[in-house]
């Protein structure tokens, strides 16, 4: 299989077989939260997809280039030590809040500038990208080295993946609790509990992807 | 050792390298912002009804401090508002009067056509055959319009009919937009005479359908003396540049139909909830904390 069909792949099985919300159950909060309508639920989805996909690139560059040991680490050229037993096991975590944290402050001062009303619609959602744990999880998914080391470009095309995928099960969810707000909901159940159940029907109805590939 | 002394140095470089790059793009995607938007958001009463034409309360106030909207283009806020706006604008405020919504139906002993049992919402009912009522131009009274209203300024009355509670209306016009008969106006408080009804039959068949229709007899637009009440489409039909609220063609009419409001007006029953909390937004704070 060609390059092109390894990106497809990739894609496919992020949006589909391991989606972040619906298989890995990552990222419940906005998926809960901004999903009353479609409008903002696709607003988020887009902020997010930009925010995966760029924390997929920038966490691949510090994962090989400082975090890990070997002849790459620039760390290990002033601490020869290092070189040895690379920083991977003390600083992944941190350094990813740290990237992914710049990353959302970047696109919201962007936004402020180049699209003021979707900076208005989007309101709180975009600072709270920092805190969404699909986006740690994507980023700590695609620097673990099992079963095969990713290159850049599949893990920047992964991270995109991966936000299309949460931009997908938002949609869905908006659009079935646009109807959900119609239907006569037993009073225990109205609002998040009624959600809940409709995401963990969502989330049997992705397993159905499972074995796709 | 080395390991720690390296982790700080890598997160130490981490960090002023990202630093400086926020610094650089925020710099780069400065925006300036009038200082007098943040004032007027704080003194608007933060509804976000829509009801001056702009999308929420923040984009009337960044209009409003361009020069795009008066100042007293806020209709919840009213007066106060306006002269709180005006003050920070360093204008005068122009007395604008305050506006009601009035409900142009009083339906009374209306058949129903069959019965519906669809989402309880009159705009889902009317798209099936006009809704169940009796009279297709008449209130469907599912309540949608009460639902609709932010203020908690209606409530369905005893006949079936919603009743505007004048106190808390703040004519945002919420509930004249839901409404698919189209049965609500938001009309000047000064205006004290209506006719409540908007059935376009002739009177015979109006007759028959409700027991309160306008049958379009012209008693009233024979009595009044400002030539103000016309019957057009065998339905009597205020012009309000012209109507003094005189009151001469309520007394005329033989269904009774032209209301009088003077006196007559809903006394406001509890003090006033501003705004009422809408499951959503708890929903939004929750989320926002977790």
């Amino acid at each position: 299989m060609g390059e092109i069909g390894n990106i497809l792949l990739i894609i496919v099985s992020v949006v589909f077989v391991n989606n972040f919300v619906l298989a890995k159950f990552l990222g419940l909060c906005p998926f809960v939260g901004v999903t009353q309508k479609t409008e903002s639920a696709l607003g988020m989805g887009m902020a997010v997809t930009f925010v995966m996909a760029m924390t997929g690139a920038v966490t691949w560059l510090v994962y090989n280039y400082i975090l890990l040991p070997g002849s790459s680490n620039i760390i290990g050229m002033i601490f020869p030590s290092i070189r040895e037993s690379g920083l991977v096991g003390v600083l992944k975590t941190a350094s990813y809040i740290l990237v992914i944290a710049t990353l959302v402050q970047i696109v919201e001062l962007a936004l402020r500038k180049l699209s003021p009303a979707l900076y208005e619609s989007l309101g709180i959602y975009l600072p709270l990208i920092t805190t969404n744990c699909a986006v740690l999880g994507v980023a700590l998914l695609n620097t673990t080295d099992s079963p095969e080391r990713l290159s850049f470009l599949h893990a920047t095309v992964q991270g995109f993946g991966a936000g299309l995928g949460f931009m997908v099960a938002m949609l869905l969810m908006s659009g079935i609790r646009e109807r959900l707000a119609l239907a006569n909901v037993p009073t225990c159940l109205q609002g998040l509990p009624i959600a809940f159940i409709c995401t963990g029907l969502m989330a049997l109805a992705f397993f159905g992807f499972s074995g796709m590939i | 050792m080395s390991i720690i002394i390296g982790t700080f140095i890598t997160m130490g470089v981490l960090g002023i390298a990202f630093g400086l790059g926020l610094a650089i793009v925020s710099d780069r995607f400065a925006v300036k912002i009038d200082p007098r938007v943040e004032k007027i958001i704080e003194v608007l009463p933060g509804a976000n009804c829509g009801a001056c034409g702009l999308a929420g309360c923040s984009d009337f106030a960044k209009a409003v401090a361009e020069g795009r909207a008066p100042v007293s283009g806020c209709t919840v806020g009213q007066e106060d508002v306006a002269r709180l706006i005006a003050n920070i604008m360093g204008v005068v405020a122009e007395a604008k009067e305050k506006s009601v919504a009035v409900v142009m139906c009083r339906a009374k002993n209306v058949v129903d056509k069959f019965a519906y049992e669809g989402v309880s919402d009159c705009r889902a009912a009317a798209l099936l055959h006009g809704g169940p009522k009796g009279c297709e131009y008449g209130c469907i009274g599912l309540g949608t319009c009460v639902e609709a209203c932010m203020f908690e300024a209606m409530r369905m009355g005893s006949d079936g009919v919603p009743e505007i509670i004048e106190e808390r209306c703040t004519a945002c016009g919420k509930c004249a937009a839901v409404c698919p008969k189209a049965l609500i106006s938001i009309l000047p408080i000064s205006k004290k005479v209506h006719v409540r009804c908007k059935s376009l039959d002739k009177g015979a068949v109006a007759k028959k359908k409700c027991g309160n229709p306008c049958i379009a007899c012209k008693l009233c637009e024979k009595e009044c003396p400002y030539d103000a009440i016309h019957v057009q489409n065998f339905l009597a039909v205020i012009d309000y540049d012209k109507c003094t609220s005189c009151g001469k063609c309520v007394l005329v009419c033989p269904t009774k139909i032209i209301e009088n409001y003077e006196g007559k007006r809903v006394v406001v029953v509890s003090a006033s909830p501003f705004k009422k909390v809408k499951q959503e937004d708890v929903i939004l704070s929750v989320s926002k904390e977790s």
